[in-house]
């Protein structure tokens, strides 16, 4: 016991002179002082390798690499003639790497005039064996603008980078663009995964004759999960892509489908989409593929499901049905519940409904910022609207029972005090970034700041 | 006498008899001289084959592999007849079906006319009539044997919202087998269009919007069918496909497993929208619409399989005809040529009948006409492509004519020759759009031409068409 408050003085005596040194929240590590970052909605911009160790991240024009726990970061591969390079120049430095900054003082014209042959880094990704990041550089801009290349690379720790292989894509080609890939640890193998997948094979540098209208590999072995086209069924698909395995679930033919798979590959979500225009909504069930036995479920597209231990219990994050004139990025009503293993009812864990009237300011926060869960699901790190009332969100430690830790505030940010990117280091450390910065904060830290607050 | 005394004697009751029975003899003899004027069209002869037809648009009567019988749906009902001894016979009962609901007794007056329904019935009543056609037959086709038809019933599953295929064989015996019950939501396939059976009857090849596909008739399910196209071997149980994804032409089994391949034989941005198998196996001809609409013109090949030689062709028109004869790699090819027009689209400036003998030959002409598209004083007389058949050796054809004095328009049916000689067929301008009669193919090795009119469906000897009496001088330039 007095070890744990010993720990937590020390913890806040340090971070508290590491705060006034550098105005970084409580417990933070800077990783990168200069860091340039646009993000996508829902996905965080940094790639974390297995071990929760080593990040990896776009900045700058170049990939570069740090331990989470500090110590500098290192530069893993230049990214000659991207657009991530194009925004990183000095002329844009007060847009600080946001694209869309940069078409602000460009001009929307110059700006894709400037930008029409660049190509984009797309889907990184470390290996398992976490010695190297794998990465596209996609330019959908080739002899016309229809036509798309991927060049996938590859960029050790030590520094190598070479292509793995350059896929062409075609007028008319399905699937034209490779939204999402996976490579295979033998290199033999390029999935593009999601629906409409493209198995291409890297000798002959030339596709293979796909059967599927969906693939995902799993995370713990060279298998797939797929639905075979035509029949529509679920199906396991192994290392050299034949299926061994047929499951009792078969699909709407619309095709507008996607999976969820459990790391230990014994339990999977199937959802399928509305096809009406306007509804957002899905149906489907999760399967356990070892009896059969299904649970029905439904919700929103934004919905995210992560599988807990080997029940098939899942953490669902999700938002509330979006109305009319609403954004639906979650900013309106965001959710973490439970769904239990069985047919148990689903639980909140939190749930936070913004209140009806509300100042327009809100609407200034550029994309509700996301929230990230633990490797675990025990703790999740979640913006909720500032208690006050006043416009903004503030980040808040939530564990499964409910209980929560607020960031320390800073009523002039939208979001403070920065922006969560993912639970590292055995979930002892979040990486987050704020405009300029990207550093790791011990959650020990957030928690017992929050303790003194209180 | 005046009108007006004439029918103050009529009431005379014996004269008012006698007026009745007047009448009566006077509609028999016009029914009879109607009935008699339509039977002396025929040729003499013609050999009627079903004296009491009911048909409706699609599916048109198909003639079996051996050119002895015929299929065709009338009065809601799959029948077939013997063409050397013309018994017909009804296989398959369609309730529910258009014609079936047309044979009705409420509808007879409506049978040869079906714009009196329209009249009779309204808008409404229409709308009610077609509630009520709830199976439509589509896709009959012959067995490779020629021992039993297949065909489709196509429904619609209202609460499923789904269309429903039942895919039907019967034989020849009688014997009535259903062998599948498709539901499909019509995202890849369209159960109305072609189907395939293969020759073990072990699976169907549904034509698609995309790629076709495969149905297991042993588990009644589909199968993953990794092609973007399958054309059954006209002699063998095999398959010319093009694979997806890799686009490589290849060869499967029975099966549909791949035992050869051919490569990707296509250039860039092309694959085989349309892909032809001679009879030999030996070579493969293959077209794919370049443009958006149908007008739009084609770009494909010829390609030997053996010896790897190949031609690239081009065309104006999708739509033009492309069939290999069975003369080896002997191929012929019917359609307009055009060019683009100051508008949408390609404006005709000419046609081509024409075979080759290979992919780089020079054609051999049977038909080429060339013309100003602007110039309007020019006659355009050429074979009508949607309306042309062909004798099983190609050595004969039937098609419409435009109508040389129009309206009303319509077209007028002719046989020609492979040398282009060309005859009438037999018989006097009914005024219809088809005339004298509606062909629908050749039977019995190309010596017969089947045809029907609105109430007959016969076969006319070709020798009896290509008589001094029947010859036409063609109006194009190689005449």
């Amino acid at each position: 016991m007095h070890r744990r408050y010993f720990l937590t003085l020390v913890i806040l005596v340090w971070s508290g002179a590491f705060l006034r040194a550098t105005d970084l929240p409580p417990g933070a590590t800077l990783l990168d002082g200069e860091y340039f970052c646009w993000e996508k909605w829902q996905e965080p911009s940094i790639a974390v390798s297995h071990d929760g160790k080593t990040i990896a991240y776009v900045n700058k024009g170049a990939i570069w690499q740090c331990q989470v726990d500090g110590g500098g970061s290192s530069k893993l591969a230049e990214l000659k003639g991207t657009i991530d390079e194009f925004l990183a120049k000095t002329e844009f430095g007060d847009a600080r790497g946001q694209e869309w900054k940069v078409r602000k003082q460009l001009g929307n014209g110059p700006f894709n005039q400037s930008t029409v042959d660049m190509s984009k880094v797309d889907g990184m990704q470390w290996r398992r064996s976490g010695k190297a990041v794998v990465y596209a550089l996609a330019d959908h801009a080739q002899s016309d603008i229809h036509a798309a290349r991927y060049q996938i690379m590859e960029a050790s720790r030590t520094g190598e980078v070479h292509a793995i292989v350059t896929i062409d894509r075609d007028v008319g080609d399905e699937p034209h663009a490779l939204t999402a890939f996976h490579v295979r640890a033998d290199n033999k193998y390029i999935v593009s995964t999601g629906p409409r997948p493209l198995i291409w094979d890297v000798e002959a540098n030339e596709p293979v004759a796909t059967p599927y209208d969906y693939l995902l590999p799993s995370v713990t072995s060279d298998r797939y999960l797929g639905i075979e086209i035509d029949t529509r069924q679920l199906v396991l698909v192994d290392e050299g892509f034949k299926i061994i395995k047929r499951y009792n679930a078969t699909f709407e033919p619309q095709r507008n489908w996607d999976l969820i798979w459990s790391p230990d590959e014994r339990f999977a979500i199937c959802r399928t989409y509305s096809n009406q225009s306007l509804d957002d909504s899905w149906a489907g069930f999760r399967i356990d593929l070892e009896t059969g036995a299904k649970r029905a479920l439904e919700g929103y597209k934004g919905d995210r499901f992560l599988f807990v231990g080997h029940s098939g219990a899942v953490i669902r994050i999700g938002m509330r049905k979006i109305e009319q004139l609403e954004y639906g990025d979650g900013r309106n009503g965001s959710y973490i519940a439970l769904v239990p293993e069985g047919n148990d009812p689903q639980r909140d864990i939190f749930r936070f409904d913004k209140p009806r009237k509300v100042s327009d300011d809100w609407n200034a926060v550029m994309t509700y910022p996301l929230i990230c869960a633990s490797s675990d699901c025990k703790l999740f790190a979640m913006a909720l609207p500032r208690d006050s009332g006043k416009p903004g969100y503030l980040y808040h430690l939530i564990d499964r029972s409910g209980s929560k830790w607020p960031f320390p505030d800073d009523p002039s940010l939208l979001v403070a005090p920065c922006r969560v990117l993912a639970f590292v280091d055995e979930d002892q450390k979040l990486v987050a970034r704020d405009d300029t910065r990207l550093f790791s904060i011990h959650v020990a830290a957030i928690k017992a700041a929050a303790e003194e607050r209180k | 006498m005046t009108n007006r005394s004439f029918w103050r004697c009529a009431q005379n009751r014996k004269l008012k008899k006698m007026c009745l029975a007047l009448s009566m003899l006077v509609i028999t003899v016009c029914l009879f001289v109607s009935f008699a004027r339509s039977a002396d069209d025929l040729p003499a002869e013609a050999k009627v084959l079903d004296p009491d037809i009911l048909f409706y648009s699609d599916p048109n009567p198909i003639v079996a592999p051996d050119g002895k019988w015929i299929a065709y749906i009338s009065k809601g009902f799959v029948c077939v007849c013997n063409i050397d001894d013309p018994h017909p016979r009804q296989l398959v009962e369609v309730p529910h079906s258009r014609t079936h609901l047309l044979a009705q007794p409420e509808y007879a007056d409506a049978r040869d006319d079906p714009r009196i329904l329209w009249q009779r019935l309204g808008r409404e009543g229409m709308e009610q009539f077609e509630k009520s056609v709830t199976q439509t037959i589509v896709g009959l086709q012959w067995t490779r044997e020629g021992d039993a038809v297949v065909f489709g019933l196509n429904s619609f599953d209202a609460e499923k919202k789904e269309l429903i295929c039942e895919v039907k064989l019967a034989s020849l015996k009688g014997k009535i087998t259903t062998l599948a019950h498709i539901r499909d939501g019509g995202v890849y396939t369209h159960l109305g269009g072609m189907s395939m059976l293969s020759r073990d009857r072990k699976f169907i090849v549904l034509s698609g919007y995309v790629r076709p596909l495969i149905w297991d008739l042993t588990t009644d399910k589909p199968r993953a069918t990794p092609f973007m196209n399958l054309t059954p071997s006209t002699t063998g149980d095999r398959w010319l496909g093009v694979e997806k994804d890799t686009r490589q032409l290849v060869v499967t089994d029975a099966s549909f497993q791949i035992i050869k391949r051919f490569g990707n034989l296509f250039p860039p941005r092309r694959t085989a929208q349309e892909l032809l198998w001679s009879p030999d196996e030996r070579y493969v001809i293959w077209k794919y619409q370049v443009g958006f609409d149908y007008y739009s013109n084609w770009e494909g090949g010829w390609i030997d399989l053996q010896t790897g030689e190949q031609e690239s062709m081009t065309g104006s028109y999708m739509a033009e005809i492309v069939r290999f004869t069975g003369r080896g790699g002997e191929f012929m090819r019917i359609g307009g040529e055009g060019k683009q027009g100051q508008m949408q689209g390609l404006v005709g400036t000419g046609f081509q009948f024409q075979f080759f003998t290979s992919g780089n030959a020079k054609p051999e002409d049977v038909w080429s006409v060339h013309f100003d598209p602007n110039d309007r004083t020019i006659k355009r007389e050429y074979p009508d492509i949607r309306f042309i058949y062909f004798s099983s050796d190609y050595k004969s054809f039937v098609f419409g004519l435009p109508r040389p004095n129009q309206p009303p328009a319509g077209e007028i049916f002719h046989l020609m020759d492979r040398a282009g000689h060309l005859w009438k067929l037999p018989g006097k301008d009914n005024g219809e759009y088809f005339s004298p009669y509606e062909v629908v193919g050749f039977a019995d090795n190309g010596k017969s031409i089947i045809a029907h009119d609105i109430r007959r469906l016969f076969a006319i000897p070709i020798s009896a068409v290509m008589s001094d009496a029947n010859a036409v001088k063609r109006s194009d330039k190689l005449e």
